[in-house]
């Protein structure tokens, strides 16, 4: 790149920084559930509301917290998982089959553990699609019962990232936490973040 | 179909930079915009006429109510402005600066600065529409653009004259 090249109006230069900034598909699509979501599933208009009108007490907490470094991770990691899992996003793969979807989603540098084992996730695998966690691409795996919707999330466990969850290995029970209708149980397993949603009712989300 | 459901994959882009800009990493500036849109979404927010303004808005909102619990957002002293005269932004219009400068430069910025310029920039707000938002008086924001303006055409060499301090 020659002198004249690396050279730029501020205006134009700034807009190139700032550009550089972009929301990844799964954060899209959790902002374009979260709006999309509302009108269609009259049901959840009622933690919605008071999510909206606990916002700034939330957001005030959580915010700050994000600032200091002292937030309930596990709690916020719930929220983002409860995002996805009710925003049923269509599948990346699909299939009933894990070692398959291992394949399919071995870009993300780990084996997909399989939760059905660890965890007792109930129903038939449906498949999966790429999502994230605190920031770490991640897998969903989506299982489909006769009580609902059980959707699994497997990332790279990163111990500031996914701080609050508990160590499987050390015999750690996982650790619960609410969000939006939705029950997330978060732990950790061979390097592995395992989080498992559903909802508290049990019935279909 | 109520406001919020207007805003396109674009606009949601637009709050995340600006959140970005302001200086928030990229987790909190997520729930920035998350937050103003749970907002936009609670009852009496249903007929915004302009949801991307007031996405900006909540943004910018949040993140200074937020930022003010732990530090003083603020622009640089401002007690060498003597013989400050500008009237408009041209200055700004006319600086030409270096890639890799600028990238120093954006990241020494504090918020405040930051925010101001990504207004003019990105979203090509007036000086008036800039002092609108950001509840600041005229003068006192051509003013604080000069001295922004010299810093960044001195960048370089402040950079230079800061490594070897």
């Amino acid at each position: 790149m020659t002198d004249r090249d690396s050279r730029v109006g501020l205006r134009q230069g700034i807009r190139e920084l700032v550009e550089e900034e972009r929301l990844d598909d799964a954060q899209l699509a959790r902002l374009r559930a979260l709006v999309d979501g509302r009108p269609d599933r009259p049901s959840r208009r009622r933690w919605l509301g008071a999510a909206a009108a606990l916002g700034g007490v939330a957001a005030t907490g959580y915010l700050a917290t994000t600032l200091t470094g002292r937030a309930d991770n596990a709690q916020r990691m719930a929220e983002e998982i409860a995002y996805n899992h009710l925003a049923l996003a269509p599948l990346d793969f699909v299939s009933t089959n894990l070692d398959s979807l291992r394949d399919a989603f071995a870009v993300l540098g780990f084996r997909l553990l399989d939760a059905q084992a660890l965890e007792d996730v109930p129903g038939t695998l449906m498949g999966g699609r790429f999502c994230s966690v605190a920031s770490v691409p991640a897998a969903l795996l989506r299982y489909r019962s006769e009580t609902g919707v059980t959707t699994v999330y497997q990332a790279r466990h990163d111990r500031r990232l996914h701080r609050g969850t508990a160590d499987m290995d050390a015999g750690a029970p996982g650790v619960l936490r609410r969000a939006r209708g939705v029950e997330v149980c978060l732990c950790h397993s061979q390097g592995v973040l395992l989080a498992q949603a559903y909802a508290i009712t049990g019935t279909a989300s | 179909m109520t406001a919020m459901q207007r805003l396109t994959d674009e606009d949601y882009q637009r709050a995340f930079r600006f959140a970005r800009s302001l200086g928030a990493d990229r987790d909190l500036a997520l729930d920035l915009v998350q937050t103003a849109v749970m907002k936009g979404l609670s009852a009496g927010r249903a007929d915004l006429e302009a949801p991307l303004a007031y996405l900006l808005t909540s943004v910018r909102h949040a993140f200074y109510s937020e930022l003010r619990r732990v530090r003083t957002a603020a622009w640089s002293s401002l007690d060498d402005l003597e013989g400050v005269i500008a009237t408009d932004l041209q200055p700004l219009e006319d600086l030409v600066v270096a890639r890799d400068e600028l990238r120093h430069a954006w990241a020494a910025l504090a918020p405040a600065e930051r925010e101001v310029l990504h207004l003019w920039a990105v979203e090509g707000y007036t000086v008036e529409e800039i002092s609108r938002h950001t509840g600041t008086p005229r003068g006192t924001l051509l003013a604080r653009l000069h001295r922004l303006r010299k810093r960044l055409a001195e960048g370089q060499a402040e950079r230079i004259s800061g490594a070897s301090q």
